[in-house]
This record gives C-alpha cells, sequence and structure tokens, in this order.
C-alpha cells in the first residue's frame, strides 16, 4: 500500500474513531498518527517519535504564551471586570433597539483585547449578558446567539490562541499577526453588529431597546474599560516595537493585571486560586490539542500525503481564488467535524504550501483562516461557543445554534472583505512592525 | 478507594506546582524585560520559561482528565444505548491507558538518555533531565486517572465482585 492512500486511511480512521469511540479529539489524534507512524516506519520510531515530540511540544518557548494569554483573562474575569466593561457598554449603546446584544458583542470584543480564547469569553459572557437579556424578555435566540458569536472575537481579537499557534507554525512574527489582525477583527465585529441591528429589524419584538443614560452616568462608567484598554495597549505597543518576545509581552500584561486588580482590591485569594485553576486546564486542553495535531502531522508527513494533495489540487488548474475557496470550505466543513484548532495543525501541513505557492501572503492567509476558525466554533455538532454558552444559561443547545446560525453571512462578508484588498485590510498594518 | 487518594493527592501536588511554575515564569519573563531595560539581561531566562512551560501544561495533565474537560465528539456515541455507551467507554479507556502509559514510558526512557549522556541545556548549561521526569510523571498521573476511570465503569461506585 502506498504511504498516500495509508495517509488516507488514516485520517477515516481518525473520524470513525472520534464519532463512534468517546476518546477526545486531541487523543485521537495522538492515538492515530502514533499507531500510523508505527505502521509506516516501525514501532521503535513511533515510540521514539511520542517521547521526544511530547517533551518538544510541552517545553516549546513559543507556546509558553498560551498559558500566559490565558491567565491575563482569567485573571480579569474573575476579579469582575467582566461586568464593568458591560456595565459602560450598557450605558452607551442599550438604549438602541437590540441594545443589549449589541452590548454584548461589544463588551465580548473589549474582552477579547485581554483574553486569548473564546470559551473564556463565552463563559464570562453568559454569566454575565444572559440573565440581562433574560430580564429584558430578549428572545433566547437573539440571546443565546449574541453571545456566541460575540465569544468568537476571543479567539479572533488579539492576543489570539490561532494566530500564535498559526505563527509558530509557520514561521510568521506574532506581531505582525496580531497588528495584521486589527482591521479583520474590527470588520467581523462591525459585520456581527450589523447582524443584530438586521435581526431587530427583521423581529422587532425579539430585542427591546433599553433606558436611556445621562452623558454624565456613561462617563462615569468608563474607568472600568480604561483599564483594559491600558492593558491591551501594551501587549500591542511591545509587540510592535519588537524589543520583547510574545512571551514576554504575555507575561508583563498578566504581570500588571495582577498589580491592577490587587491595587483595586478586586482579587481575592479564593478567585485567585480559580484563575490559576481555569488557566492550568484550559492551557492544558490546548496543548494537548496542539500536541495530537503534531504527531498526526508528522505521520501524514511521512506518507507523503500533503505533498501528493498538494499536487492533485494544482493539477486541476483552477484559478487561484477557487483553489482557495475550495480550501476554506474544507475548513468550514472539518470545523463541523472536529475541533477548530486541531483541524487547522492537521489541515496546515497541507494547504499552507499550497497556498504559499498560489502567492497568498502568509500574514493575510493567517487573519483569513483564524476568521473560518472562529466560524467553527459555532457551527453544529461541536461549536465550543455555544455548548458552553448553553451550558451556562439553561438555554436549548438547539436553540443557542439556530441563533448563531443568524451570525454566519458575517463571517462570509468578511472573508470577502478581506479577499477584495489583502493590502488595506491586513499588511498595511502589519508591515509596520519591526 | 487508596488508590483513587492516592491519585488525587498525586494530581493535586502537579497542579500546585503547575501553578508555581505558570507564576515563576511570569515573573522571570517579566524581570528578564525589565533588566533588559536596564541593560543586564538574564542569560538563558527563555530556557528556564521553556522548562517551567514543560510543568505548567504537565502539571495540569491528570486534573483535567478527572474533570473530563477534553472535547469529546459525542453527537453519535450520545444516541447508543446505555449498555453500548458504558462498553465504549470501557474500550476508550482501555485504549487512552494504553496510549499514554507509552506516552509517559517514552518521556522516560528520554529522560533516562538525558540523564545517561549528561546532555545539558544550550546556553545555561543546566541538566534539563528532571524537567523532562516531570513531564513523564504528569502523563503517569494521567495514566492512572484514566485506569481509575476504567476501574469505575466496570464497578461503578467502587464495587466489586
Amino acid at each position: 500500500m502506498s504511504g498516500p492512500v495509508i495517509g488516507v486511511l488514516g485520517i477515516a480512521a481518525m473520524f470513525v474513531i472520534l464519532f463512534s469511540l468517546r476518546i477526545p479529539a486531541a487523543f485521537t489524534m495522538a492515538l492515530v498518527g502514533f499507531a500510523g507512524i508505527a505502521l509506516v516506519t516501525s514501532v521503535e520510531a513511533a515510540f521514539g517519535i511520542v517521547g521526544t515530540e511530547m517533551w518538544n511540544i510541552f517545553s516549546s518557548y513559543g507556546l509558553t504564551v498560551i498559558p500566559l494569554f490565558i491567565l491575563v483573562g482569567e485573571i480579569v474575569h474573575y476579579a469582575g471586570y467582566n461586568t464593568g466593561l458591560y456595565d459602560a457598554t450598557y450605558k452607551w449603546f442599550g438604549h438602541f433597539r437590540g441594545g443589549l446584544a449589541m452590548t454584548t458583542i461589544m463588551a465580548s470584543a473589549a474582552f477579547s483585547a485581554i483574553s486569548g480564547s473564546n470559551t473564556a469569553t463565552a463563559a464570562t459572557m453568559s454569566a454575565v449578558a444572559i440573565p440581562a437579556m433574560k430580564e429584558y424578555r430578549y428572545h433566547p435566540m437573539l440571546n443565546a446567539g449574541s453571545v456566541a458569536a460575540g465569544a468568537t472575537l476571543g479567539v479572533l481579537i488579539p492576543p489570539s490562541i490561532v494566530l500564535v499557534v498559526y505563527g509558530l507554525y509557520t514561521g510568521q512574527s506574532i506581531g505582525k499577526l496580531f497588528f495584521g489582525n486589527i482591521i479583520p477583527s474590527a470588520v467581523l465585529t462591525v459585520a456581527i453588529l450589523g447582524t443584530v441591528v438586521w435581526i431587530c429589524r427583521v423581529h422587532p419584538d425579539w430585542g427591546a431597546a433599553g433606558p436611556r443614560f445621562t452623558w454624565k452616568e456613561r462617563i462615569r462608567a468608563l474607568p472600568e474599560a480604561i483599564d483594559i484598554l491600558v492593558l491591551f495597549g501594551i501587549i500591542m505597543y511591545a509587540l510592535f516595537t519588537g524589543v520583547v518576545t510574545a512571551t514576554e509581552a504575555a507575561a508583563v500584561s498578566c504581570f500588571l493585571g495582577f498589580a491592577i486588580c490587587l491595587a483595586r482590591r478586586r482579587l481575592t485569594w479564593r478567585k485567585f486560586l480559580d484563575s490559576m485553576t481555569d488557566t492550568l486546564r484550559i492551557s492544558c486542553m490546548v496543548f494537548m490539542i496542539v500536541a495530537g495535531a503534531v504527531i498526526f502531522a508528522r505521520f501524514l508527513t511521512i506518507t507523503r500525503l500533503p505533498f501528493e494533495a498538494a499536487g492533485w489540487i494544482q493539477a486541476l488548474a483552477l484559478p487561484r481564488w477557487m483553489v482557495l475557496w475550495v480550501i476554506l470550505l474544507c475548513y468550514i466543513v472539518g470545523g463541523c467535524v472536529m475541533d477548530a484548532l486541531a483541524f487547522l495543525l492537521v489541515s496546515l501541513p497541507i494547504f499552507y504550501p499550497l497556498v504559499i505557492q498560489l502567492g497568498y501572503d502568509p500574514v493575510w492567509f493567517g487573519q483569513v483562516i483564524t476568521i473560518v476558525t472562529t466560524m467553527g466554533s459555532i457551527m453544529p455538532p461541536i461549536g465550543i461557543c455555544c455548548y458552553v454558552v448553553s451550558g451556562m444559561s439553561g438555554i436549548p443547545l438547539g436553540t443557542v445554534f439556530r441563533g448563531s446560525f443568524y451570525y454566519m453571512p458575517s463571517y462570509i462578508v468578511s472573508i470577502i472583505i478581506l479577499m477584495i484588498s489583502p493590502y488595506w485590510t491586513v499588511l498595511v498594518l502589519s508591515d509596520l512592525v519591526k | 478507594m487508596g488508590l483513587e487518594r492516592f491519585s488525587a493527592g498525586l494530581r493535586k501536588i502537579l497542579m500546585v506546582a503547575g501553578g508555581v511554575s505558570l507564576l515563576a515564569l511570569t515573573l522571570l519573563a517579566t524581570a528578564n524585560v525589565a533588566l533588559r531595560i536596564l541593560r543586564v539581561p538574564v542569560g538563558g531566562a527563555y530556557e528556564i520559561v521553556s522548562f517551567l512551560g514543560a510543568i505548567v501544561t504537565a502539571g495540569a495533565l491528570g486534573f483535567t482528565q478527572k474533570r473530563k474537560d477534553h472535547i469529546v465528539v459525542d453527537i453519535l456515541s450520545d444516541r447508543f444505548p446505555v449498555p453500548v455507551k458504558r462498553a465504549l467507554d470501557r474500550v476508550s479507556y482501555a485504549i487512552m491507558f494504553v496510549l499514554f502509559s507509552i506516552v509517559s514510558w517514552q518521556t522516560f526512557v528520554y529522560g533516562m538518555r538525558l540523564l545517561a549522556t549528561g546532555e545539558l541545556s544550550e546556553t545555561l548549561r543546566i541538566a534539563y533531565y528532571p524537567f523532562v521526569f516531570g513531564v513523564c510523571l504528569g502523563f503517569a498521573v494521567l495514566a492512572l486517572t484514566i485506569l481509575l476511570d476504567l476501574v469505575e465503569t466496570v464497578w461503578p461506585g467502587g464495587e466489586r465482585p
């Protein structure tokens, strides 16, 4: 049997195990990767690879940025900044029809500027926004959908874990990726907000307008947001100047996050312990996905499937934009059936060289792929944000997925805008980074 | 039950080690930035940060498994009858136990090789095999936690035939 055929069988085996057995996605990839390497090379080689590869991933300097960016988000979450951010945004925008849903999305965007994980953003906003929207009798689909869609910004807006992993995997500067991400993030945030406006126009009874606040009350609510802005500014400035690594920028923001929360007496010992525990377990989940995907990708590389697949797609002689949409379609379908980050890692060895060969900019492709990946987190059947929102709010999972479905066009529109002008949407800012 | 208590104790110790490592690497990386501004950088700080990073993740392996935090795609298997689900759980736990026992064993073999050859880190020239053994212990606790999950599915509630 030829290598690429074994590779295809390996992918099929992974999906069979994923759906039929109850083994986590991260472990399934490691398992099939390990078994595949043993089959293609030898059992001894597979043993050697799992031992050293696990150590290499766990001790990767670049990946240490992940627990640090999760930690800063958790500290801010447990210190109660989410409530403050929500309150501040509500006072400014709550009086519009669907204002609470808009508030949720803008507060999610603000929280995402300090948190790199969508599940943290989903959990945070579920606790704050859903009870408020229930009180104003918002329709459950608008309520849960806006929280889930807003939470996807957690992965997109810098610091983004997906961009970090993409950067490390492809050797791109994390600073460039983060700066190149500013306009795409703004475009998607505006597109999601536009969707709320559209939903409320079609279903005026879904989101009642809240009370209007005075300018004094609005301005008084702002200091909460300023702390977050300062932390975000420090991370971005440090990365912009290039004087620190992404890990150091994340460490400094954690340190300052602790300092600010302690100075404002917002962090108790209990909250500190909870933020540490959550950081450790979320980091562990992410690292195991990375480790599983790396072992699986190693197996695919040994089978030469990525090179062959790139050759097949090239042989089709399609226009380059069509190849790109075929790739994006694979990501959308892939994101539906397995964890989006895992799928990204497994598929990058196949698609990345192809995209670069087609002449697309790697920093720009990173933004497009991150938007597609974030979309996967609200798509059935395993959209993680919807699970978190449903789990925390008690709103049925089906309602959350249906509510989130309204926001799908905003992701597609954002990707199209990015495709129309890669320079003005991404490269204009990423090229400024030293 | 004794084994469960032992396992819980190990998980707790490793979580504390992971948490302490996370704080230590935060402080070290921050201090390195501050010292670099003062033009006295800590040479090889990134090596220590990397080694501590390994303990952060390895420390949480058992705890995360115990909480069942890893994402399982159960849309299909959730529709199976309960006895089938229980049987699938047993098979899954058995496979996962074997896999992570191998990973733990191979990480141990790698650590022993570093110890035997006296390999040192590139910049600081320190022996880093203890950190490799730390990762090995993390995977051993993960395997033990999975084994106890397997036992729980075979004899729920600690009952024995």
